[in-house]
C-alpha cells in the first residue's frame, strides 16, 4: 500500500513532502442493559491520514502549504489520483510559514507491552465484563428496582487493538501497537426522593482488574450518596474542593497556556521563565510533566503524530514555564527545542491530605453534570451532580446548583491533595481546594 | 442544484444486494448500511490557514443480523479483494456474486465469533424479536445553491481570508479570529431483505470566532450559521461579521452574575439548549428501555406550561439533521413530543421501538458506519408563540436575556438541566441595561423550568452548528432552537 501511495505521490506535481499515518483497528464491543447482554459488535477498519506539503514563494516570501486528508481504505486508482491532486491544490491555498518535517534517526523508544496482547479480544472482553459485574451488588438478583445498595443500570464495554504506522517522505517509518479499552457505566440507587443515577466513562490500555473493580465500586458508593443527597445550600462564595475528571479539565488551562501553538497564535502570552500562577502564591505551586508513557493510558505512545520520539519532559515547575511544548512545527516557529505532541500529563501532588483539605472546604464536589473549563480565559463551572457540604463537623451529600469561578483569579491560593489519581492520560492529585468560588445553591 | 449520488455506492449496490441475499439464507434479519460522506473544513486565522478533512468524512459498511438470539453487527471498510487501485467496486453480474460470496464468508466468521463469546460472559443475552420491515425502495437528493467543489478551494479560502482581514479593521482589540467553513456531502445506501434506499444531501456550517484582549482580560465569542446549504452559507457569515465583532468587544467588559434565581428570557439558541438537554435526551426511547428516563412516568401527563410545545424530527424542519431515512432504514419523522405542556411521545431507534412495541420514529443515528445506532435527536425545538420580545423584556424587573450557549449535559433520570451560556444581557426595570455577564451556568429542574414558561415569542430560529453526544461520545449533527422563552432559572 505504501508503495502504491509513493508511486502516486511521485506522479503528482507539486508534492514537496508528505506524511502518512495509518491506523488499523480491530475492535469488539458489548452493550448491556441491566444484567443482560443487549448487543455485540465487531469492527475492522483502516484509517489513513495523508498530509501533503507544498512549498512555494509569493512576493519573494517562502510558504509551506499543507493539506491533511483521509484516504478511504478502498478506492480506485483514478479516485486516489483525484484526491492527491485536490490535496496539492488545497495546499497551494495555505500560506503557512515554512517548517521542517521530522527526520529519521535518533531514539527508538519502546513501551511496555499490554497484557491484552496475550489472547483474543473477545476473551479479554469477557474477563472485563466479569470484573465489572462482580462489583455489582445486584449480581444474581436481577430484580426490577434499584435498591439503596445501588446497582449497574447499563454498561458499554469496548476493546480495540490498534496498530499505528507513521511514514514520511524524509524516511521516517515507525510503527507501534496499542490497545484502547472503554467502559461507559451507568449506576443507579434508590433514595428517599426516588431513583438517581451517575454516569462514568473509564478508558484504559491494559488489563488492571483491581483498578477497574475499584472504580466500579467507587461509582456505586457515590450513587448511594447521591440517593441520600439533599439540596445544595446557597453559599454564594465558599471554599470548594474540586476533584476527579473536573480537576483534569481545570489543569488543561495550564497546558494550553504553555503550548507552543498558543504562544505562536497569540492565544497565550506566557514565555519560558514566566510564572503561570502570578507573583504571589499562597498555596501550592504547580509542576507538570509531559509523559510518553503512563501505565494503562490509551495516550501512551513512543512517537508523536509526526514520528518524533517522545520522552518524559518537565513543562512547568513551581508555577514557572520551563518548556513551551508541542509538535515540531510550532516549536520550530518559536525557535525552541521540540518536545513533540505529548498527550499524557503528570501533575505533582500537594503536601496536604484529602482529610486536611476537607477540614477547610465548605463544599466538596465529587461529580459534576458537565464541568466546563475555558483554557483561554480561565473561566470554569458546572452543575453539582454530587457534592458534600461540611457543616458543624458533619459531611453530608448534596446535589443541584452550580459552582463557578475564574482560575486566574483563584490559583494564587490553591491547595492540591497528596493523594494521587490517574484518569487515563492524566495523573495528579485527587482534588484541589480553591477559595472564594461562587456557589449557586438550590435552597 | 441537486446533490449528486456517490459513484462508490452505486458501484457496490449489486454486491450489497447479493450479500443480503446470501446472509438471508442463514439469518432471519439482514441489513447493510453503506456510507460515503466527504467534506472539507477550511479554517483561516491571523497566522494560520488549514484545509482538513471533515471529521464527518467516512466510507464503509455495517452489517446487522438477527441470529435467533439477538442482534449482532460488523463494521468494516475493506471488503475482501477490494483495495487501493482496484476498479470502483465489483459492479454487477458474476463479479458482484463472487465478491459477495467472499464477503459473506468473512462476515459470517466474524458474527459467529461474536455469538460464540456469549457463553463466556457473566450475564445472559436479552431476547429481542426480529425486526419486520414494510417493503420500501427509493432515492432522494438534496438541493443546494452551490456545491463546494464548484466554488473551489481557492475562492473559499479567499472569501474566508477577506472576512478575517475585514475583522481586523473593525476593532483594535482583536488578537485572533478563526473563520471556518465546512461542507459535508452525505451519501448513504441501505439494503435489507425488504428495503433499498439511497440518499445524498449536503450540509454546511460556518463559524466566526473572534478573540479579543484588553489589558489582562481575554474573551472569546462565537457566531455560527448552518443549514442544508452549499457555499452560499459564506454570505450569511459575511453579514454576521460586524455583529460578532461588536459582541466580542462588549464581552471584554462583561461582569459576573450574582448567583441566584432569576426571571430569564432564553434566546432561540439558549431555548434550543434547554429543549435538547431538558427534554430531548430524556425522551430518547433507548433511555426508556434502560429505565433511565423519568419521562416514562409522565406519558400523557403535564410536564410544563400550556405555552410549551416541542417537536423533533428529520422532517420537522430543514436543518443539518434533515434526511429521508435514518441509519437503520426507517424514514425520518416529525414527532410532537410535548403538546401544550403535555408529554405525548418519545423518539426511537428501531431496536428500542421493538423492545417497547412501538413504531420507530426514524431517529436511529450512528456517529459513522463504525458505531452502533442509538435513539438520537434530529431537529429539536420549541414551537413559536405570539408574544413580542419587547413585551417580554418589559415584563421583567430584574433578570437576564441569555444568549448563545457553550455546552450542556443531559440528566434524563433526574431531570436536572445544566448548561453553560456564553453571556447574558442584564434586564433592569423592563429594559436592557447594556451590562453583560459571562459565562453563565444555568441549572434547574425540568418541570419547574418548563412549568414557569410564561411568555413565548413569535420568533423562530434553528442552529445546527454544534454536535450532540450520547453521554460523552457518539457525536452526531443535530439542530436545536425555537422562539424566545420567558421562564425562571438558577444562574451562577
Amino acid at each position: 500500500m505504501i508503495e502504491t501511495l509513493k508511486a502516486l505521490l511521485a506522479g503528482t506535481p507539486g508534492v514537496s513532502d508528505w506524511k502518512l499515518v495509518e491506523q488499523r483497528r480491530e475492535g469488539r464491543e458489548l452493550f448491556f442493559v441491566g444484567r443482560e447482554l443487549d448487543m455485540q459488535r465487531a469492527r475492522s477498519v483502516r484509517h489513513l491520514a495523508l498530509t501533503v506539503y507544498h512549498d512555494f514563494e509569493e512576493d519573494g516570501k517562502p510558504y509551506r502549504g499543507m493539506m491533511r486528508t483521509g484516504l478511504p481504505a478502498v478506492a480506485s486508482t483514478a479516485e486516489l489520483a483525484r484526491r492527491l491532486e485536490e490535496a496539492v491544490f488545497a495546499a497551494r491555498q495555505v500560506r503557512n510559514e515554512p517548517f521542517p518535517l521530522v527526520e529519521p534517526g535518533g531514539a527508538w523508544p519502546t513501551l511496555p507491552p499490554s497484557r491484552f496482547a496475550d489472547g483474543p479480544l473477545g476473551r479479554w472482553l469477557a474477563c472485563l465484563a466479569g470484573v465489572v459485574f462482580d462489583a455489582d451488588p445486584a449480581r444474581g438478583a436481577g430484580g426490577p428496582a434499584p435498591s439503596a445498595a445501588g446497582r449497574i443500570n447499563s454498561a458499554e464495554l469496548f476493546l480495540d487493538q490498534v496498530e499505528t504506522r507513521i511514514v514520511n517522505s524524509r524516511g521516517v517509518d515507525v510503527r507501534f501497537p496499542g490497545y484502547e479499552g472503554y467502559l461507559e457505566l451507568i449506576v443507579e440507587a434508590e433514595g428517599p426522593a426516588g431513583e438517581v443515577e451517575l454516569y462514568r466513562e473509564i478508558r484504559f490500555s491494559d488489563y488492571q482488574p483491581e483498578l477497574l473493580e475499584a472504580e466500579v465500586r467507587s461509582e456505586l458508593e457515590l450513587v448511594r450518596d447521591r440517593a441520600q443527597a439533599g439540596a445544595t445550600p446557597r453559599l454564594r462564595s465558599a471554599s470548594v474542593m474540586i476533584g476527579g475528571e473536573a480537576l483534569r479539565e481545570l489543569m488543561h488551562y495550564y497546558l494550553v497556556q504553555s503550548a507552543a501553538e498558543s504562544a505562536y497564535n497569540g492565544v497565550s502570552r506566557f514565555k519560558v521563565g514566566d510564572n503561570l500562577q502570578g507573583p504571589t502564591v499562597r498555596g501550592d505551586t504547580l509542576s507538570i510533566r509531559g509523559e510518553a508513557h503512563l501505565p494503562g493510558s490509551t495516550a501512551s505512545a513512543p512517537w508523536d503524530g509526526d514520528g518524533l520520539p517522545l520522552q518524559s519532559t518537565l513543562l512547568i515547575e513551581d508555577g514557572v514555564v520551563r518548556r513551551l511544548w508541542g509538535p515540531l512545527r510550532f516549536c520550530h516557529y518559536l525557535g525552541v527545542h521540540p518536545t513533540g505532541g505529548l498527550w499524557n500529563f503528570d501533575v505533582r501532588p500537594g503536601d496536604r491530605s484529602l482529610e486536611e483539605l476537607r477540614r477547610e472546604a465548605r463544599l466538596e464536589v465529587a461529580a459534576f453534570s458537565d464541568f466546563h473549563g475555558d483554557p483561554i480565559t480561565g473561566d470554569f463551572g458546572g452543575e453539582v451532580r454530587l457534592g458534600y457540604v461540611n457543616e458543624n463537623g458533619r459531611r453530608r451529600p448534596v446535589s443541584g446548583g452550580s459552582v463557578s469561578g475564574n482560575l486566574k483569579e483563584l490559583h494564587g491560593r490553591m491547595y492540591l491533595s497528596q493523594e494521587v489519581q490517574q484518569l487515563n492520560s492524566f495523573r495528579g492529585p485527587r482534588a484541589a481546594l480553591l477559595f472564594d468560588v461562587a456557589v449557586t445553591g438550590v435552597r | 442544484m441537486k446533490v449528486p449520488h456517490s459513484e462508490h455506492l452505486s458501484a457496490h449496490r449489486e454486491l450489497l444486494r447479493e450479500l443480503v441475499r446470501i446472509l438471508g439464507a442463514r439469518y432471519r434479519y439482514v441489513s447493510v448500511l453503506a456510507t460515503d460522506c466527504r467534506g472539507l473544513r477550511y479554517t483561516v486565522q491571523r497566522r494560520e490557514t488549514s484545509i482538513l478533512d471533515s471529521r464527518f468524512s467516512e466510507r464503509g459498511f455495517v452489517v446487522r443480523v438477527h441470529d435467533g438470539l439477538g442482534y449482532l453487527e460488523h463494521s468494516f471498510d475493506e471488503p475482501p479483494g477490494a483495495a487501493w487501485g482496484a476498479e470502483e467496486g465489483p459492479g454487477g453480474g458474476a463479479a458482484a456474486s463472487r465478491a459477495a460470496e467472499a464477503l459473506a464468508v468473512e462476515v459470517r466468521e466474524r458474527l459467529a465469533e461474536l455469538g460464540g463469546y456469549r457463553a463466556a460472559l457473566p450475564v445472559g443475552a436479552r431476547p429481542l424479536p426480529v425486526s419486520r420491515e414494510e417493503p420500501l425502495t427509493g432515492s432522494w437528493q438534496g438541493d443546494v445553491g452551490e456545491l463546494p467543489e464548484h466554488t473551489g478551494g481557492r475562492e473559499i479560502v479567499g472569501r474566508l481570508a477577506a472576512l478575517r482581514d475585514r475583522a481586523f479593521t473593525l476593532t483594535d482589540c482583536l488578537v485572533d479570529i478563526r473563520v471556518i467553513y465546512e461542507g459535508v456531502r452525505v451519501s448513504k445506501l441501505f439494503v435489507s431483505q425488504a428495503r433499498e434506499l439511497e440518499q445524498s444531501y449536503l450540509w454546511s456550517q460556518g463559524y466566526l470566532m473572534p478573540l479579543c484582549r484588553r489589558g489582562e482580560i481575554t474573551r472569546g465569542y462565537h457566531r455560527s450559521s448552518s443549514g442544508l446549504t452549499g457555499t452560499e452559507l459564506i454570505q450569511t457569515m459575511e453579514r454576521n461579521l460586524p455583529g460578532a465583532i461588536e459582541i466580542a468587544e462588549q464581552l471584554l467588559a462583561a461582569g459576573k452574575v450574582e448567583p441566584g434565581e432569576y426571571e430569564v428570557i432564553l434566546s432561540p439558541a439558549a431555548a434550543g439548549l434547554v429543549a435538547h438537554e431538558s427534554f430531548g435526551h430524556g425522551v430518547e426511547l433507548d433511555m426508556f428501555v434502560k429505565g433511565r428516563a423519568k419521562a416514562a412516568q409522565y406519558l400523557g401527563r403535564s410536564v410544563g406550561s400550556p405555552l410549551v410545545s416541542l417537536r423533533d424530527g428529520a422532517r420537522s424542519a430543514e436543518e443539518v439533521s434533515s434526511y429521508w431515512f435514518d441509519d437503520e432504514g426507517t424514514p425520518g419523522g416529525d414527532t410532537l413530543v410535548i403538546d401544550r405542556g403535555v408529554f405525548r411521545a418519545g423518539i426511537s431507534d428501531r431496536l428500542s421501538a421493538l423492545a417497547l412495541g412501538l413504531p420507530p420514529t426514524g431517529n436511529g443515528k450512528r456517529e459513522s458506519f463504525e458505531r452502533k445506532a442509538y435513539a438520537r435527536m434530529t431537529n429539536t425545538f420549541f414551537t413559536p408563540g405570539t408574544d413580542p420580545l419587547e413585551d417580554m423584556i418589559a415584563s421583567i424587573r430584574q433578570g437576564y436575556l441569555l444568549e448563545n450557549f457553550i455546552s450542556g449535559m443531559e440528566d434524563p433520570k433526574n431531570w436536572g438541566i445544566q448548561g453553560v451560556i456564553l453571556f447574558g444581557r442584564e434586564i433592569r426595570d423592563g429594559r436592557l441595561s447594556g451590562k453583560l455577564v459571562s459565562p453563565v451556568i444555568i441549572t434547574g429542574y425540568v418541570p419547574e423550568v418548563l412549568g414557569a414558561v410564561s411568555m413565548v415569542s413569535a420568533d423562530f430560529a434553528l442552529s445546527g452548528s454544534g454536535m450532540c453526544g450520547k453521554g460523552h461520545k457518539e457525536y452526531s449533527k443535530t439542530a436545536t432552537g425555537g422562539p424566545y422563552l420567558k421562564t425562571v432559572m438558577r444562574l451562577g
